[in-house]
């Protein structure tokens, strides 16, 4: 079945603004963290949450650390809260920063311990981590895939052990008595997500079967990165894999007109120009990326010019365009998705056919200062008015091969 | 000068030679030999210069087993063995912890080591930091920290494109074995005292990347029996080998007759 899992990053939006405080991340003293306003910030963010699970919607939370950016910053916590707050809702963290943590049998613990108490509607999502977060939790950027993928297997083998302890000495991580109380609830164990926005790492992703996300890189990016994982497949003997293995997250808004919703939508659009706000040197350890682009950073660097990145590959708008470009515009090659129902079913539409199809939608539904009735406002339209709509003419035709997909023009 | 591929083991290091006379295994600091060439060639003139890039820098290879600065150390103990006479070692900044961790591994003897402004010992509390903090600063202050004179640190701009590849290995190199704990090993101290051959520290007076005060100091008192001697380059910066080479090869000339004029001394003396 056809999921939209929402989310907010949960953002401290009151900061000073960027003229006179440039910086929102790693050194930004928490004295301008208010903890009165903090309390009614996680209210209005479960508050989110729980009327999107009340609308039929599921759910995402996502994590980063030492910034206001994002105050949600272990996603196990703000999981067992929905675990008990909510009733129906799948719950998905994209995720847990693995190489970040010191101890993958730890994060097992947490996912295995929330899979139980939402009795199965648990996600596991496993992700790198932004380079920002090397600093903030004092972790290497060097060899992260390699820790990664050790990671990974430590965990999905606590996952499905079940006989008893084992033993683990491996490059990175040790443990002499690995056996999981409680297991997870699901068997043999929870959906294993990770996100990627470049084809090259998706067929490591297809390896191990796990459902591949992509953000914000547009219909061209997230179909070249479909496209690698679907090659990947069928490369190596494996049937087509379900659309429930792809999924895009989009910033989104659904408002009872286009002109309301891209107007409202220029405020979820402000998380780009959050993102961006830090030190270059915040986001640039050494080993994040491999030596060959990095000597172009430096490059740049020393030039006195950083090139903003672009969100996909060509002709994608970079970070900084992002910013000063209007939400209409950027909803054309699926970098947002905004306007009023209808709009909004044509732009999933279409997006799914650009992209080959896919089973997940994972919309941003509020950053800054976006209120709940506003957000809920947004999410009912989307429950209500959008996606019944588009898995009866969409997603279900196309499943049960009655539906061809309108290949868009080159 | 000679570009060569020296076997240790396992390792491949991808060594610059250049000079003759007695042998000088120079240690790179952070940035491998990119900056080095005033300084290699003032001592090329009475050294056969032998200059490995470390594993990770340069060509050298680093296989799986090599991840700490004391694997490192382990190399070059290797290495020198297998010379033909007991090299005198300098080592600058990370260079010279690993020279340092040489001194107190080999079982080879070495003429003497010079240390210039050495890393690799922690020596202020939990809370206070040894140096400044080179991944968590802007790129336009990292001179500042690192040059006596600003002004006078190398330029980066408009270099071939393959000078920018070599940093960006060097500088993922530099946080393979110095990210945590940040530039030093806390077990390194206490065996510093192990190190046998005459030693000395040399360190800038406007060295801004040592944070604590009197650090090279108290680093040259946990050397040896005795301590080891400290001299200071007036007007250079941490990056000694670079803000000072004729000053730096002029001390390390120096040290090194002195201490042969003891060891002379102390064989007559033996009769």
């Amino acid at each position: 079945m056809f999921r939209a899992y929402v989310f907010t990053e949960m953002p401290y939006p009151y900061l000073p603004p960027a003229a006179l405080m440039p910086n929102n991340r790693i050194s930004v003293p928490n004295s301008y963290y208010d903890p009165d306003a903090g309390y009614e910030l996680y209210k209005k963010y479960f508050d989110i949450y729980h009327a999107a699970d009340e609308l039929g919607l599921d759910l995402m939370v996502n994590e980063h650390h030492t910034t206001a950016t994002c105050t949600n910053a272990v996603t196990a916590l703000s999981m067992a809260i929905l675990a008990r707050e909510t009733k129906r809702a799948r719950i998905l963290t994209l995720g847990n920063p693995l190489v970040h943590r010191p101890d993958p049998v730890r994060v097992a613990e947490e996912m295995a311990t929330v899979d139980v108490i939402s009795r199965g509607r648990t996600d596991v999502g496993f992700v790198r981590g932004v380079p920002q977060e090397c600093i903030a939790v004092n972790s290497s950027a060097v060899d992260m895939r390699e820790r990664f993928w050790e990671a990974v297997d430590l965990i999905m083998k606590a996952f499905t052990t079940h006989d008893g302890p084992f033993n683990w000495e491996g490059t990175y991580y040790h443990h002499r008595a690995v056996n999981l109380w409680p297991r997870p609830y699901q068997q043999p164990h929870p959906p294993i997500w990770s996100p990627t926005t470049g084809a090259a790492s998706a067929p490591m992703l297809a390896d191990r079967d796990i459902t591949v996300a992509t953000m914000a890189v547009g219909a061209r990016g997230c179909a070249e990165v479909f496209k690698a994982y679907r090659a990947r497949c069928e490369e190596l003997g494996r049937p087509e894999p379900p659309l429930s293995k792809f999924a895009y997250s989009v910033q989104l808004f659904v408002g009872d007109t286009d002109e309301q919703a891209f107007s409202e939508a220029e405020k979820v659009k402000l998380w780009y120009r959050e993102a961006g706000r830090h030190p270059i040197q915040y986001s640039d350890p050494p080993g994040y990326l491999p030596p060959e682009v990095r000597a172009k950073v430096l490059k740049a660097k020393a030039r006195g010019s950083i090139p903003s990145l672009p969100l996909g590959p060509p002709p994608a708008p970079t970070v900084a365009e992002v910013v000063n470009t209007p939400v209409r515009d950027l909803t054309a090659g699926g970098f947002m998705m905004a306007g009023n129902p209808d709009t909004v079913f044509e732009q999933m539409r279409d997006f799914f056919d650009a992209v080959g199809g896919l089973g997940n939608l994972l919309p941003m539904m509020q950053y800054s200062t976006m209120p709940l009735d506003l957000v809920v406002g947004s999410m009912e339209r989307l429950a209500r008015d959008v996606l019944p709509r588009f898995i009866a003419e969409v997603y279900e035709p196309t499943v049960r091969g009655e539906r061809e997909m309108r290949v868009p023009a080159a | 000068m000679a570009q060569r591929h020296v076997a240790v083991g396992d390792v491949t290091l991808d060594t610059v030679e250049l000079g003759a006379g007695p042998p000088l295994l120079f240690l790179h600091g952070e940035d491998g030999l990119m900056h080095c060439r005033p300084l290699l060639d003032d001592l090329a003139s009475s050294y056969r210069v032998i200059a490995p890039h470390h594993p990770a820098w340069g060509e050298s290879t680093r296989p799986a087993h090599i991840g700490e600065t004391r694997d490192l150390g382990l190399v070059y103990a290797e290495l020198v063995e297998s010379l033909e006479a007991p090299p005198l070692v300098l080592g600058c900044s990370f260079g010279g912890w690993v020279a340092a961790e040489l001194g107190v591994l080999t079982r080879a003897p070495l003429a003497a080591i010079v240390l210039a402004a050495p890393t690799g010992v922690k020596i202020g509390g939990r809370e206070d930091r040894d140096f400044a903090d080179i991944w968590i600063a802007a790129f336009d202050d990292l001179p500042g920290i690192l040059y006596g004179d600003p002004a006078r640190s190398p330029v980066l701009v408009d270099r071939p494109d393959e000078d920018y590849l070599y940093l960006a290995k060097a500088q993922e190199a530099t946080a393979r074995y110095c990210w945590k704990p940040y530039m030093h090993d806390p077990t390194l101290a206490p065996w510093l005292r192990r190190i046998a051959a005459p030693t000395l520290v040399v360190a800038g007076s406007e060295d801004r990347f040592a944070l604590l005060e009197g650090y090279y100091g108290r680093y040259a008192t946990l050397i040896g029996e005795r301590g080891a001697e400290l001299r200071t380059i007036e007007g250079a910066g941490h990056r000694v080998e670079e803000d000072a080479p004729a000053e730096l090869a002029a001390i390390v000339r120096e040290f090194d007759s002195e201490r042969a004029a003891a060891a002379v001394g102390a064989s007559s003396g033996d009769q």
